[in-house]
């Protein structure tokens, strides 16, 4: 976090991964016994869940972006 | 062409392209570290291959098409969104873990654990989880390979004689190439895997006419695969938790992925895999779901191994029941080879003298966990997601040590003996088949939610220097 060029973004950022993953076992992605409403075929906890795994792989980009690199050296 | 033929003439040309990666690799007198780590300079392309290849195995392309037509679609859950997590953690982790490697140099997670802790028992339990976890996650790759090779060659080889022969290519591709042919092997699986993956959904959804009708058709004859948790209640939140919790830790406590972090060629190459692994494991596990589906609605109740020999092999036109034997082969290998080859890093990072004597040890020991594995794939079960998921998950225990050892400068000790304590625990709970479930909350999930409180506590409260 220290080499962040916006440490406060990257905090909200990882913020966001951590509320979106707590929301992936909530009835919100997951309604226990529940396939409706179908988008494109797919039950609900399918597309609901390909969502969940798209803002995440977003919000690693983001991350990847803000977190800084540091590069002095490989590790030996 | 029958499938044999296809099977025959694809397998070859597989064993042409690991020869010519051997080859390449291959270099007279070459350091230990060249061998273990092809000179610490992978680039994006190839670190997004080898690090999804060791990543995504048999298991993925046996397994997770069973686990979608048995457990329904909560195994996007399980599996993909999982996978989701892990890759932001690799940007968080990564990072942290090369710049601690700047400052003390790496060799392997167990030499830096022993390092870190100023302990050298705390090195031994880090190779211990990675040897108890891994090699039988080893073997029941191995064994499910060998099970369709068997299928689809009856009569030529006993199943122990495919297992060793499987055993013995792999052997010997990793001690002529090191790391940088397992590597190559890895980019040529990777790219495989993801093609043949389409190619057997494709067929599989045309089969039952075409992507509206599968589904129609799946929510119709079985509407409880469509939700969680599923028909046989295996998706509940704590069995999901759980499993994002294993899976997520995977880039800290398996060595085999902590080192491909290791070996990037600059952080921000790293950055830049960890986001395509993250693309990448959507694509893959996406088209398991549609072969899963399509197993529910022809296959519903056929004992696994039936079910994929007729989704993979038998219902493909001949070239491509030849191509997935060949894809699964690759699949079995780069994954197995990278876990072995991995323990061989780990015992020599705990070993100290010279260069060259360290190499030689390290081959044999690579040797020994080969054989060792070999028994295993022999005499073991099929259950080849369960048990998978229960190597993620063990390893996983020594998530807290790693993490504490990456984030601070001298890490309290007892949290190291907190992550052994949890995992021989875990071990023993497996190997005394204890109950799943105590006071309603599973053990592996009361395990990690005991280890990151304990481990939180002891990083508050320790001395400070003044």
């Amino acid at each position: 976090m220290a080499n962040s060029s916006n440490p406060s973004a990257l905090r909200a950022v990882i913020w966001a991964a951590i509320v979106v993953s707590v929301l992936t076992f909530t009835p919100l992605v997951i309604p226990p016994s529940q396939c409706e409403p179908v988008l494109l075929g797919l039950p609900r906890t399918l597309w609901a869940g390909m969502l969940v795994a798209i803002v995440l792989v977003g919000l690693t980009a983001l991350a990847a972006r803000l977190i800084g690199t540091d590069d002095s050296g490989n590790p030996s | 062409m029958t499938l044999q033929g296809w099977t025959i003439l694809l397998g070859l040309g597989y064993l042409a392209l690991l020869l010519w990666a051997a080859a390449r690799s291959w270099q007279r007198g070459r350091t230990a570290d060249e061998f273990m780590f092809a000179g610490r300079r992978l680039g994006v392309r190839l670190g997004v291959l080898t690090y999804a290849a060791a990543l995504f195995s048999a298991f993925t392309f046996l397994g997770m098409p069973d686990f979608f037509r048995t457990h329904g679609v909560g195994s996007w859950i399980f599996l993909a969104v999982s996978d989701a997590m892990m890759v932001f953690f690799v940007v968080l982790f990564g990072t942290a873990i090369r710049r601690r490697a700047r400052e003390l140099g790496f060799n392997g997670m167990a030499g830096m654990m022993a390092q870190v802790y100023a302990q050298r028992w705390v090195g031994w339990a880090m190779f211990a989880s990675a040897f108890i976890f891994l090699v039988p996650y080893v073997a029941i790759q191995i064994r499910g390979i060998a099970v369709f090779f068997a299928s689809t060659f009856p009569d030529l080889l006993s199943l122990a004689q495919w297992s060793a022969l499987i055993v013995l290519i792999m052997l010997g591709f990793s001690e002529i190439g090191g790391f940088r042919a397992i590597v190559f092997a890895d980019a040529i699986q990777g790219l495989s895997l993801l093609v043949i993956l389409w190619i057997l959904a494709g067929v599989c959804t045309g089969r039952v006419g075409g992507w509206s009708e599968l589904w129609t058709q799946v929510r119709q004859a079985h509407p409880e695969l469509c939700s969680v948790p599923g028909p046989k209640g295996l998706f509940t939140v704590q069995f999901l938790l759980a499993s994002a919790i294993a899976i997520v830790m995977i880039p800290a406590t398996q060595p085999q992925m902590s080192t491909r972090l290791v070996v990037m060629k600059s952080t921000a190459a790293l950055h830049r895999m960890a986001v395509s692994v993250g693309v990448f494991a959507m694509v893959v596990i996406f088209p398991t779901a549609l072969i899963g589906m399509y197993g529910a609605i022809r296959y519903a109740g056929v004992p696994a191994a039936e079910f994929q020999a007729r989704a993979l092999l038998l219902d493909q036109p001949p070239w491509i029941g030849g191509l997935s034997v060949i894809g699964l082969l690759a699949a079995c290998l780069s994954t197995t080879n990278a876990q072995l080859f991995a323990l061989g890093t780990e015992l020599r990072s705990m070993l100290h003298g010279d260069d060259r004597q360290l190499l030689r040890w390290t081959r044999w020991a690579i040797l020994g966990f080969a054989a060792v594995v070999f028994i295993f794939s022999v005499v073991m079960s099929d259950q080849l997601v369960l048990l998978a998921r229960t190597s993620f998950a063990g390893t996983a225990m020594m998530g807290p040590l790693v993490l504490a050892a990456v984030a601070m400068r001298h890490p309290p000790r007892i949290i190291a003996g907190f992550s052994t304590i949890a995992m021989v625990l875990f071990f023993v709970s497996q190997l005394l088949r204890w109950p799943e479930q105590w006071f309603g909350i599973r053990l592996d999930l009361g395990l990690f939610v005991l280890l990151a409180i304990l481990s939180s506590a002891a990083a508050l409260l320790r001395p400070r220097p003044a």
